[in-house]
């Protein structure tokens, strides 16, 4: 918990007597403090769901007023006030509410500046040949969809853009998707999957590398659950291990360093792959999935994931086994059963490979997670636990 | 003036008053809960290890006017047993969270407690008489050899050594998927409600396999949860008044006879956030971790990790009073958050006569405040000064940079895991027994030993 090389002094925490620089300090140590604390939170003895949730609107308070300072920054910058730094401060401000929209605002928000940072960023992205693709397209696609949302983007992105100081709070805007899937992954320990078991020793969670160092806590938990819960049919292990799962593909085509990256590529990648692989040869097909469906523990690499995932949409196409329970027209099926795919991609990765061929498989996994539309686990999008996460999907898939 | 009549250890055989060097204990001695009954003749305290151990007090010697009651082992039973939830492969923790006694209406005693999951009541009674004299059996309950009968006779009841029992009389089981944090009997002393994180229940103490849900903050997705409820309790004589708080700090008053899901509140108790000591543990702090209604039924007083509030319940908007508990602590916030320290659930209470109120902090010091004179005492609960019949003394700790007495206490060597979660009063005098980790302080005010 030190903070790169500092030596770690308290600092005073008299909100009035805090000079900017200090509340700034105040408010990293508290967001490694409390990331720290939600990843061994599951390991207590006493797993306190009031405890986690503390945690938890700690972290969205620290994001809220790094956007906040981070966007009355970028206002400052460009001298003048658009509506866009209250606006967002606004959609974040609703904590308690249920509020759909805020995610996907949350989310679209991190578009530019992911674009940004991936053109920005150095030698460590060498292998993300996947991630920056991702970010253009997503970008794009977030732009559209934050003026759908009515948010006011691109100005606030591009003064983000400029300063790498404010960049440093991007990486809280995913953590407020971070935050989502902390609480879902919450109800998985608390409402029947395997948070804190202390009598049989946990299964070996393969660790998520780089996340861990991140202490991007909100993936570990969630994996370690959904490795343990390959075998129960229940939609919570299977929502943990599909998020966790997709986390454990990302992981190894990124950089230790790439929290930010990570972070946004991993929740948000999601939306910007069906526009990448919308021109995908497909007849990489029928020779891939066969391998595909005997990787039974294999964590892909981004790269692989990406040659496989076209192997999986036309598959999918194929098979009846699309879930009616999402209502995507009929037209966008090839993309919607590549987005199925992808979101069942992780919790395919943690199967038994002996169970079942390569086809059944991949509809045994559609049925193993087609639950009701409300709750249709939608890993990446940690955030698509709901009807308008979906919506939102539609629009996006309706425009490409 | 509190002295200390008694210190209780883990170790009931040796209820010795001297200081000892401190002995270990053991996790499961570590006591969770402690209740006087209505009439405090009766004190019951929970621990970790899942037994309940119920004092009696001794009844006043006319010889000695200073032995007032002392408090007796009564009885110790094994309530509730480690489980193992193979479903959901979870461990439930026999650690006894909560006991409520019900109100007396025979000659036996009922008492519930709860740990994360299910609730039993149990029964407490006592026999002091046997039936000797059977005809076809004989003493020790062998069948006697017909041939030896030669008349009849009638059983008479004899005294025999006092022998309480205890036999657990309803199991509540199954009905919280999350974990139960309060109990509370309803003054109409047939329900009772249990609440847990995010749902409350409404019990009939006759019926163990129904419970009707009366408040439900889950939300439909798990994402969107944000609070959770942390205390809950009935009003003292309106049956169909409830009080539970919330880990943002409001309290919700709700009426049953509103409608049958009280999710939507009668009342919000809240106080708005002073902007100017907003910090990144503002909510955190104001959570409040107990709420107990006033003996008079008037007043609602809840603890937050700083302070104790007393509201009235004709005021929404604001407390009443406000008590400052350690605010010495505001400062340290930060690293009371790193060390966990901040989510601790500190109890209150009220003395009978609603005129001082009490709760426990750190360092094994307790407070008690005057709401008269606005008078606050800070006491220590140790062994070193809690010989018997000594009065304790109070403390002080000062603030870094504050002016120092002589045996004032620094903030920084206050001793944090040493904290006084679990306080009760008893409901006619002015004794109080108080919770430090494996021991039980049990305090009496000898000057002013009646309320007022």
């Amino acid at each position: 918990m030190i903070l790169k090389g500092q030596k770690r002094k308290l600092p005073p925490e008299d909100a009035a007597a805090q000079t900017p620089a200090e509340w700034e300090g105040q408010r990293q140590l508290v967001l490694h403090i409390s990331l720290h604390k939600y990843q061994h939170g599951q390991e207590l003895a006493e797993p306190s769901l009031r405890r986690s949730v503390l945690i938890a609107n700690t972290l969205r308070r620290i994001t809220l007023e790094a956007s906040r300072a981070a966007a009355v920054a970028a206002a400052a910058e460009r001298d003048g006030g658009t509506p866009a730094p209250p606006l967002r401060s606004k959609e974040n401000a609703a904590p308690g509410v249920a509020a759909p929209h805020r995610r996907p605002a949350v989310t679209a928000h991190d578009g530019p500046p992911a674009a940004a940072v991936g053109d920005a960023s150095p030698s460590p992205d060498q292998q993300q040949q996947p991630p920056p693709p991702h970010h253009h397209q997503h970008g794009g696609a977030s732009g559209r969809h934050q003026a759908g949302v009515g948010a006011a983007p691109d100005a606030c992105m591009e003064g983000d853009s400029e300063d790498w100081e404010s960049m440093s709070s991007d990486p809280d805007f995913s953590l407020s998707a971070a935050i989502s899937s902390i609480l879902t992954s919450l109800e998985c320990s608390i409402d029947g999957s395997h948070g804190g078991v202390p009598a049989p020793p946990p299964p070996p969670r393969t660790p998520l590398r780089s996340l861990e160092n991140l202490a991007a806590a909100a993936a570990a938990a969630p994996e370690g659950e959904g490795a343990a819960k390959q075998q129960q049919q229940q939609q919570q292990g299977a929502r943990g291990s599909c998020w966790g799962g997709w986390e454990r593909a990302e992981e190894s085509s990124r950089a230790t360093d790439g929290c930010v990256e990570l972070m946004r590529s991993s929740y948000l990648g999601d939306l910007a792959l069906d526009d990448l692989f919308q021109d995908i040869d497909t007849s990489l097909l029928e020779r891939e999935l066969g391998v595909l469906g005997a990787r039974g523990e294999g964590h892909p690499s981004g790269e692989e994931l990406l040659r496989y995932l076209p192997s999986l949409s036309s598959s999918s196409s194929s098979s009846s086994a699309t879930p009616s329970s999402l209502s995507f027209s009929s037209s966008a099926s090839p993309f919607l059963s590549f987005n199925q795919s992808l979101w069942c991609l992780p919790s395919f990765s943690s199967f038994n490979p002996s169970t079942a061929p390569s086809t059944s498989s991949s509809s045994s996994f559609f049925s193993f997670s087609s639950p009701p539309l409300s709750s249709f686990p939608g890993p990446g999008l940690g955030l698509a636990r709901d009807g308008l996460e979906l919506d939102h999907l539609t629009e996006v898939l309706v425009e490409s | 003036m509190l002295s200390p009549i008694q210190v209780l250890c883990s170790d009931i055989t040796s209820l010795s008053l001297e200081p000892e060097p401190f002995a270990s204990y053991t996790e499961a001695d570590i006591i969770s809960t402690v209740e006087f009954n209505h009439t405090g003749e009766l004190l019951a305290t929970g621990d970790k290890g899942g037994r309940v151990v119920i004092f009696q007090r001794e009844p006043e010697g006319k010889t000695e006017p200073f032995s007032q009651g002392e408090y007796n082992v009564y009885s110790t039973f094994q309530s509730h047993e480690p489980e193992f939830d193979y479903l959901k492969s979870l461990e439930i923790e026999e650690k006894i969270n909560k006991i409520r006694w019900l109100p007396q209406q025979n000659a036996a005693h009922f008492l519930l407690s709860t740990n994360d999951k299910t609730i039993k009541l149990w029964k407490v009674s006592e026999r002091d008489k046997r039936p000797e004299g059977y005809n076809l059996k004989d003493e020790e309950g062998r069948i006697k050899d017909i041939s030896t009968v030669t008349s009849l006779q009638v059983p008479v009841l004899r005294p025999m050594d006092l022998m309480v029992e205890v036999s657990p009389r309803r199991v509540f089981a199954n009905a919280h998927t999350y974990h139960v944090n309060s109990i509370s009997v309803n003054s109409d002393c047939e329900t009772y409600m249990s609440a847990d994180d995010l749902r409350i229940n409404l019990w009939h103490l006759g019926i163990t396999d129904r419970s009707f849900n009366i408040v439900d903050i889950k939300p439909a997705n798990m994402e969107d949860l944000t609070e959770v409820i942390t205390a809950a309790e009935f009003h003292p004589f309106h049956c169909n008044l409830f009080v539970y708080s919330s880990s943002k700090g409001t309290l919700r008053l709700c009426d049953m006879r509103e409608a049958a899901l009280c999710d939507k509140h009668s009342k919000l108790f809240e106080e708005p956030e002073d902007p100017s000591a907003r910090s990144f543990f503002s909510e955190i702090i104001s959570s409040v971790s107990d709420v107990k209604f006033s003996h008079s039924g008037r007043y609602l007083l809840t603890r937050d990790y700083l302070t104790a509030k007393v509201w009235d319940l004709n005021m929404e908007n604001k407390p009443l009073e406000t008590y400052q508990v350690h605010d010495y602590l505001r400062s340290k916030l930060c690293s009371l958050y790193e060390n966990d320290c901040i989510f601790d659930k500190f109890e209150c209470a009220w003395n009978g006569s609603d005129s001082v109120i009490m709760t426990g902090a750190y360092n094994n010091f307790f407070r008690m405040f005057d709401r008269n004179t606005k008078r606050d005492v800070t006491l220590e609960a140790s062994r070193e000064s809690s010989k018997p019949r000594a009065v304790l003394k109070p403390r002080r700790v000062c603030a870094a940079g504050g002016k120092r007495r002589k045996d004032d206490i620094g903030v920084d060597s206050l001793d944090f895991s040493k904290k006084i979660l679990h306080t009760a009063w008893h409901p006619a005098e002015n004794i109080i027994a108080i919770a430090a980790t494996n021991n039980l302080y049990i305090f009496q005010d000898k000057l002013n030993s009646e309320m007022h």
